[in-house]
């Protein structure tokens, strides 16, 4: 290769290798300030991730959905779907309809069908476009610890009345999810209705310790 | 130019004094050595030593910084933290391009500044979606990682960046395939499109030397890369057995065919990844847990490139051992011959398929201590006494013989190791 198209190529190749993760932070900087915002009941695990810092793995209610037809070959293969978002009477986020098509109207994000389903009732599990929450190396470990012990606790809740589901008594988790055009940004891990971060100062303070460092 | 070089140098009027050697003999290595020493050291003859510290020292700087970026700052501001992740590639940028422009010739600056800036794309990916908790996945961000840093492959001829691509990408199918027994994922099937993307490069290095160390690390890495991918093109349920059998003795009889030379282990990737594959294979196969495995098929299920691609490397193999029975190499041909064992096995029934894997591992291990013994070379005796010795453990582990047969046959193979080493090293003494 010539000296000139050499530096002509590498000049494109770094143009290229810039401008990826340059897009990235502008979709999701976008979506951040302009996205509708969802609630995502959920449940976190703490794995280690040696590329990537700490993080608090999600696992989401809403990901088990009956696929549209699990019998078609892609129904087996991990495939990608586009899923359109409501609510539900508690506020949180649903999925209201599962298409191969990108959806003309209303809130969607695309997901991807695991083939090996794990949801009670023989529906698939759907991969969610966020499921990390990244913390400081520290944090994460103590996160998810609080979590744990928050599903643990027993809330006092009066007995259901005949014939009712009892009612969950788990402190409410979920994740704050903002959602434009197809894109979904992770903004916020919310504890028994506190950002992650002052429910971890909380329950600190409720210990007698000090500040996170 | 070497120690061993000017050492030898060194000595040549020493030589010449005593009448070891005539002045023409003198003349001529001293004209060989001081041709290569004033050879200029450009990127096909690269300072060996120089370019392993270069690209090492890099790595770890690169990962150094990765691991001390990861920590997660939290006090730092969204546009902080973004400036942080893409100023590493900036300079990595930056390093390459000088090194482009002044030290084009120096194959250490081209493969450690191509190292950083590989190195740096990963980083600032990893980090952008840590600062915005992208989605986690290791297969797409190991395939975008490797798509990223590949042009470097030809824009800074990088070897070292190419054999980390073609790693990631084998890395990258098989992370598809993790439910080993279930289908695979979309996209899976465009790894050989991936690999196809360095094969310029390979066809480039084995043209201008195929037996040169760019030549042997390229090979090591794509050919490793395609073993580990293939389960995720073929599938475990159905065919391994007779792709991976394919697979290994199509590099046996590739190195035979196209390489061959007095270079082993390192400098003929082929035929040690060849060999290696196809003695694990037979002594898997020769017991009775192993035969087992063939019971899930022999040829590959499903469609499309899940089955062209398992099928165009038995196909390859099967005609470059019909090929081989010119030369007449009994090791070529018998190492070539896994494939049609594998492929006639179910013909001959488990109690025949047992015995016909157990006499051909025998084979295997007979050619090579033969070949061993015939070339003197220790490695390959070796070699064919761990083969004689894994069949043996084998046979002793898997058939209900006594303890003291069990035990009189490990010192009968021990003793063989011990006596066919010391032949050959008094053989080696004899002939100095």
């Amino acid at each position: 290769m010539k000296n000139s198209w050499k530096l002509a190529a590498f000049a494109l190749l770094a143009a290229v290798q810039l401008g990826v993760p340059a897009h990235l932070i502008q979709r999701q900087q976008q979506t951040l300030a302009h996205g509708a915002e969802y609630r995502f009941k959920t449940a976190p695990v703490d794995p280690a991730d040696p590329f990537r810092g700490r993080y608090v793995a999600l696992n989401f209610t809403a990901a088990c959905a009956p696929l549209p037809s699990p019998g078609e070959p892609d129904g087996r293969h991990e495939s990608k779907w586009f899923a359109l978002l409501a609510t539900d009477g508690e506020g949180y986020a649903r999925i209201a309809d599962l298409s191969r098509e990108r959806p003309t109207d209303g809130d969607y994000i695309q997901v991807r069908s695991q083939p090996s389903g794990g949801c009670a009732g023989g529906g698939g599990r759907l991969e969610f476009p966020f499921n990390r929450f990244y913390l400081p190396e520290q944090m994460a470990p103590q996160a998810e610890a609080a979590y744990m012990a928050s599903n643990r606790r027993r809330t006092a809740l009066p007995a259901p009345a005949e014939g009712t589901e009892p009612p969950d008594p788990r402190v409410p988790a979920y994740a704050r999810v903002r959602v434009l055009d197809g894109n979904a940004a992770l903004q916020e891990l919310v504890l028994d209705g506190l950002p992650l971060r002052e429910f971890l100062e909380r329950e600190r303070a409720a210990r007698g310790e000090g500040a996170n460092p | 130019m070497s120690d061993r070089e000017q050492w030898l140098l060194d000595e040549l009027p020493r030589l010449q004094r005593e009448g070891v050697i005539n002045a023409g003999a003198a003349a001529a290595l001293h004209a060989h050595y001081a041709q290569a020493a004033a050879a200029p050291a450009g990127p096909l003859r690269p300072a060996l030593g120089l370019v392993i510290s270069a690209v090492l020292g890099v790595a770890l700087i690169g990962l150094g910084v990765i691991l001390l970026l990861a920590h997660n700052w939290d006090d730092w501001s969204r546009a902080t933290r973004t400036f942080v992740s893409l100023a590493p590639l900036v300079l990595a940028q930056g390093l390459s391009l000088w090194a482009l422009r002044r030290r084009g010739d120096s194959a250490a600056w081209l493969e450690s500044a191509a190292t950083a800036q590989a190195l740096a794309v990963a980083a600032a990916i990893a980090l952008v979606g840590q600062t915005y908790h992208l989605y986690g996945n290791l297969d797409d961000y190991l395939l975008s990682c490797a798509l990223l840093a590949l042009p470097l492959v030809y824009v800074m001829r990088s070897t070292v960046v190419a054999a980390v691509c073609a790693l990631t990408f084998g890395a990258w199918a098989w992370q598809t395939s993790s439910w080993l027994w279930l289908p695979l994922r979309e996209g899976a099937s465009l790894y050989p499109l991936w690999l196809g993307l360095l094969v310029p490069t390979l066809v480039r290095e084995l043209r201008t030397d195929r037996h040169s160390l760019r030549s042997a690390i390229l090979l090591w890495s794509m050919t490793i890369s395609f073993a580990v991918a293939m389960p995720a093109i073929a599938g475990w349920h159905g065919g391994w057995a007779g792709t991976y059998a394919a697979l290994f003795a199509a590099c046996y009889l590739a190195d035979a065919r196209w390489f061959g030379g007095e270079r082993l282990f390192f400098g003929r990737p082929l035929r040690t990844i060849g060999a290696l594959g196809i003695a694990v294979l037979a002594l898997g196969f020769a017991s009775r847990e192993g035969w087992r495995e063939l019971g899930y098929g022999l040829l590959p299920a499903g469609h499309g490139i899940a089955v062209v691609l398992p099928a165009a490397v038995i196909l390859a193999a099967l005609g470059l051992w019909l090929l081989a029975w010119r030369e007449r190499e009994p090791a070529t041909l018998v190492f070539g011959a896994l494939p049609v064992l594998v492929l006639l096995a179910p013909s001959l029934g488990h109690g025949g398929a047992l015995v016909a894997f157990n006499l051909y591992a025998a084979a295997l291990a007979f050619v090579t201590v033969r070949q061993g013994f015939h070339e003197q070379r220790l490695r390959t005796l070796n070699f064919g006494l761990a083969i004689a010795a894994g069949l043996a453990l084998m046979r002793f582990v898997d058939s209900d013989l006594p303890y003291t047969v069990r035990g009189i046959g490990f010192v009968v193979v021990g003793a063989a190791v011990l006596g066919a080493n010391l032949w050959v090293v008094r053989r080696r003494r004899s002939a100095a």
